[in-house]
């Protein structure tokens, strides 16, 4: 039994410090504003998707800001995801799917082959704009799933961010990393406690 | 037995371990991830205002494409236009119809949407209609993506015949079948097309089933063809036979019934009779034949657009139509 208290012990000291790392690190992350800030750089001239596993995943409005090159305009598109692919087909574009925690990025990966889909000239979408310099594109859940669409007028894009704001968050991290405080704290006194109870019978 | 027990607890704390320190979604359920949800696919393809806008941009186009001359008119009006609208666009021209160019300072026409056919796949068609504030005559529009990447093009813009009007079709955001077949119908839309055709035969017309021949146009189709074989009396005869072109664009109307697009090539083919010296031919024909009088046969091609309600039970009417001269040859 005293094995087993224990082991006990130990897991729940790890449990508390996984806790605690995650709370902080989520925490480091998103800073005061609750603000989940993913990047990626991009590459190729090809269109680039945002879809839906990306920008529909989370219950809260999404900022998407697309940055091109310098004096460059992009071209933005949203329109239904299964239109969006029919448009897109088999030709070349960069499609965004998910974020990953580790790293803290946005995944992306390449599809199709040959020459770009001239998706400026489909009536597919529910919006589409062309804007010179970064544009922000404001994603209400409501209207989900959407895939986004976007490409640099003239040269590759810069780069695409998405931020999700959730002010609570920063504050769910630091309780998460809290309670593993505590866990931690309780699981290695406990360890402690134990390991010196047992010397003390062998002795 | 304990043995047993600490093998167990062994396992328990391992697993409990290991799924902690993946994760075990942890992160997922901090930040509330779900997956993304299921697109409907269902009801129309577009919402109403994005297909008004469509439909302001392309009906603006046309009528820019049909005014427009020369090569760069012609490439205008095949970008645009396609089915009747370009055949009917296309006749104005090689009968040197004079069209009127659109004022840039009138404010447009605002177009409503009627339906959108629905569905995801291609082609895609938009029922539009617009109001012309000049003439105060009512045009019905369809407009057809042919594939992703296609834009919309205007594939028939029929003036709606005085006093007519279209049934309801239904709510734009659910989305309008397309009709195929007579399912439900008093005949299928091919067939009433072709029936009106033979209606409006000259001088044999075939009996019409289907149709009600009291409206506006066919009453005028049928009584100028009488005339005009008046006219000419015992110095030339008259033959009108008509072609149906195409296939036809029908929508299911929410009563039940149909509303049909189709096209028709009218042939008029007047001959000199052995007895006539020279006949004389009407204006618009002797200004594309470039002389007024003929001495053997002359055939004058038209092109028509027209629209009809086909009903569940009844007879199919005719609600709107267009009609342009296109050629004329002979001596």
């Amino acid at each position: 039994m005293a094995i087993a208290k224990k082991l006990l012990s130990l897991a729940l000291a790890i449990v508390g410090l996984v806790l605690l790392v995650t709370g902080l690190w989520f925490a480091t992350h998103l800073g005061t504003s609750g603000d989940a800030t993913f990047r990626w750089t991009a590459s190729g001239t090809s269109p680039v998707v945002l879809q839906p596993s990306l920008i529909n995943r989370v219950d809260e409005p999404l900022t998407v800001k697309v940055t091109p090159a310098a004096g460059d305009s992009v071209w933005t598109g949203i329109g239904a995801p299964s239109d969006v692919d029919a448009a897109i087909g088999t030709t070349p574009a960069t499609r965004l799917t998910r974020v990953a925690l580790r790293p803290w990025s946005v995944l992306a990966r390449a599809t199709g082959s040959g020459t770009p889909a001239s998706v400026a000239d489909a009536e597919i979408w529910r919006t589409r704009s062309t804007t010179s310099g970064a544009v922000t594109i404001a994603v209400d859940q409501r209207t989900a799933p959407e895939s986004i669409v976007v490409r640099g007028e003239k040269s590759p894009l810069q780069s695409v961010t998405v931020t999700w704001r959730h002010r609570t968050w920063f504050y769910q991290s630091l309780v998460l990393a809290f309670v593993g405080l505590l866990l931690a704290a309780v699981g290695s006194g406990a360890l402690v406690a134990g390991l010196r109870s047992g010397r003390g019978e062998r002795s | 037995m304990s043995g047993i027990r600490r093998r167990a607890t062994l396992a328990v704390v391992g697993a409990a371990a290991a799924a902690l320190l993946t994760g075990c979604g942890l992160a997922d359920r901090v930040v509330g991830l779900h997956p993304a949800p299921t697109e409907q696919v269902g009801g129309a393809p577009l919402n109403e205002e994005t297909a008004g806008a469509i439909v302001s941009r392309v009906v603006a186009q046309a009528e820019a494409a049909r005014a427009a001359t020369g090569s760069s008119g012609e490439r205008a009006r095949k970008a645009v236009l396609t089915g009747s609208a370009l055949d009917l666009a296309e006749a104005a021209v090689s009968s040197r119809t004079k069209v009127v160019a659109p004022d840039p300072l009138a404010t447009p026409d605002v177009p409503k949407v009627l339906a959108i056919v629905k569905g995801r796949t291609w082609p895609r068609t938009i029922l539009a209609t617009t109001l012309d504030a000049a003439s105060t005559t009512q045009y019905l529009h369809v407009l057809t993506s042919a594939s992703p990447t296609s834009p919309f093009v205007l594939s028939a813009s029929v003036p709606m015949l005085a006093g007519a009007s279209v049934p309801a079709i239904g709510p734009v955001p659910e989305g309008v079948d397309t009709v195929r077949d007579g399912t439900g119908l008093v005949a299928a839309p091919a067939e009433i097309l072709t029936e009106y055709a033979g209606a409006l035969a000259y001088p044999k017309p075939a009996a019409a089933d289907h149709i009600d021949l009291t409206d506006v146009l066919s009453t005028s189709l049928r009584g100028s063809a009488v005339s005009q074989a008046k006219t000419f009396g015992k110095l030339a005869t008259l033959a009108q036979r008509q072609k149906v072109d195409g296939t036809p664009t029908s929508f299911r109307l929410a009563g039940g019934g149909a509303l049909v697009f189709g096209e028709l090539t009218r042939t008029d083919t007047i001959t000199a009779t052995s007895g006539a010296k020279a006949v004389t031919v009407p204006a618009e024909v002797a200004a594309l034949l470039r002389k007024s009088r003929i001495t053997k046969t002359v055939t004058v091609t038209s092109v028509e657009s027209v629209v009809f309600v086909v009903p569940a039970t009844g007879n199919a009417t005719v609600i709107g139509a267009a009609e342009q001269l296109a050629s004329a040859k002979g001596s």
